[in-house]
């Protein structure tokens, strides 16, 4: 009889996450992608050499100033944390965006997540509001946050109290060109966060 | 409100678009109102519908803001079905519109604009797991993933399970694996014979229905007509999409989705 077994597929990976996926609640964040999957290699796009534009002229008949940071400048109406981080990433060109609340708990992420997550970043950013804003008491409550490293820009958005909480949108490597739409993001994330609590 | 389920794979070549596009003529067909969506930079299913690179309005113009919601969604002669179109998008500008469409919420927009009016909305996506397939993920319901029963496919889909896996933990905690669906099955060749049997001894979620490889796909892709609307005798494939139909409903509904199918009957008295 014709042997037809065949034993070349390392299919182990693939299961586990075909479980995880029928188990995992849908708001689970307890299980993170897992790290046993051997050999990834994980690109920034601040790490990458730019070498020419991305893009070249297009000789379509369309308006291509598609990254203009100002297309979106208009008043938003966000209902949820993930069209408002969206609209983030669209308007700063971030690589991903983030938010957590005051206790230091990601809400809702989207970009370009890295296979940890934001969870530790978010805390520490939270942490670090208190001893800022205690670096100038009169300079009254801390908005924004930049912090350039050699590798890469975060920014942090810290949000009026709501219902005795505060939030901090975190937006990692926004283009240079973001710090003219700082104020417009303030007022937008400002006046919805009735909607977005 | 439609249940919004994505096709994704990986590895080119699955059946994706094939798949996409007679998923959603069964769902229509059999009475539920369907938005088959075309995110690939490709443009396949208006070529599958042989149709000219420029020849519908679709995604690309309402990005572009020169096409409103309803002038560029388009709909069939099968009642209850309609397209909504990659757009006449020029290849010099897909990296433009993978960006866009990544990082801007206008997948999203489009989608909520319309989704009252349908039960399904079907999304075929470009193959690979870059920014449009993300894209998808990130605002749909659902996702289906086509398995070629070849070698290569089945060492790759790791990879889509991969991402699907990140995306509901991080991005869209909401979507659901709708299941692994076997395209282009040939139980007489021993290669695809050894696949198959490999993918039903070792992975779940693997639905009943499979795809067997046939002529009909390329006559029906020949001809620009979905493998049901092929003149003379209903190909027995065509009746396998009814069947994947049936099962994906059924899952969807185990889900949670709603089918608009009535779960539970009255008794009856068969004498």
């Amino acid at each position: 009889m014709k042997d037809r077994s065949v034993n070349s597929y390392d299919l182990k990976h693939a299961q586990e996450i075909l479980n995880k996926l029928a188990t995992a609640p849908a708001s689970s964040r307890e299980t993170p992608v897992s790290r046993d999957t051997p050999g990834f290699l994980r690109l920034s796009t601040d790490s990458l050499p730019r070498t020419s534009p991305l893009t070249k002229t297009s000789e379509a008949d369309v308006p291509r100033d598609t990254s203009d940071p100002h297309m979106e400048m208009k008043p938003q109406k966000f209902t949820n944390w993930e069209g408002c981080l969206a609209w983030c990433l669209g308007l700063t060109r971030a690589e991903a965006a983030f938010v957590v609340d005051s206790q230091g708990f990601i809400i809702a992420s989207r970009g370009r997540v890295p296979g940890y997550g934001f969870e530790g970043t978010g805390a520490e950013m939270v942490c670090s509001v208190e001893q800022l804003e205690r670096i100038a008491p009169d300079a009254g409550k801390l908005l924004w946050v930049d912090l350039d490293y050699d590798k890469k820009r975060i920014a942090g958005l810290i949000t009026p109290e709501h219902n005795a909480q505060y939030y901090v949108i975190g937006l990692i490597a926004p283009e240079p060109a973001y710090h003219s739409v700082k104020q417009f993001i303030t007022a937008q994330i400002v006046e919805n966060l009735p909607n977005l609590d | 409100m439609a249940n919004i389920l994505s096709i994704v794979s990986s590895k080119g070549g699955t059946g994706k678009t094939t798949v996409a596009l007679n998923l959603a003529v069964a769902l229509a067909e059999g009475g539920d109102s369907t938005l088959l969506v075309d995110v690939d930079p490709l443009g396949a299913v208006g070529f599958s519908l042989a149709q000219s690179d420029t020849e519908w309005k679709g995604l690309a113009e309402y990005i572009m803001k020169q096409g409103a919601v309803e002038e560029v969604i388009m709909r069939t002669k099968l009642p209850g079905f309609s397209i909504l179109p990659r757009g006449r998008l020029d290849p010099l500008d897909v990296c433009i519109y993978e960006e866009y469409l990544h990082s801007s919420p206008s997948l999203g927009e489009i989608l909520d604009a319309v989704k009252d009016d349908y039960r399904y909305i079907i999304i075929d996506t470009p193959s690979g797991l870059g920014m449009v397939t993300r894209a998808a993920l990130s605002i749909s319901d659902f996702v289906l993933i086509p398995l070629q029963a070849e070698p290569l496919a089945l060492r790759a889909i790791s990879q889509t399970l991969r991402v699907l896996q990140h995306v509901k933990e991080n991005e869209n905690p909401g979507l659901e694996l709708i299941g692994i669906l076997a395209t282009m099955v040939q139980l007489n060749k021993d290669v695809s014979f050894n696949i198959m049997n490999t993918v039903w001894a070792s992975l779940n979620r693997v639905l009943d229905t499979y795809i067997p490889r046939a002529d009909v796909f390329g006559i029906a892709s020949e001809k620009g007509l979905p493998i049901g609307f092929l003149p003379g005798k209903y190909p027995p494939e065509a009746i396998r999409f009814e069947l994947l139909a049936t099962e994906i409903k059924g899952i969807i509904q185990g889900l949670g989705g709603a089918t608009g199918e009535v779960d539970e009957r009255p008794q009856r008295e068969l004498i």
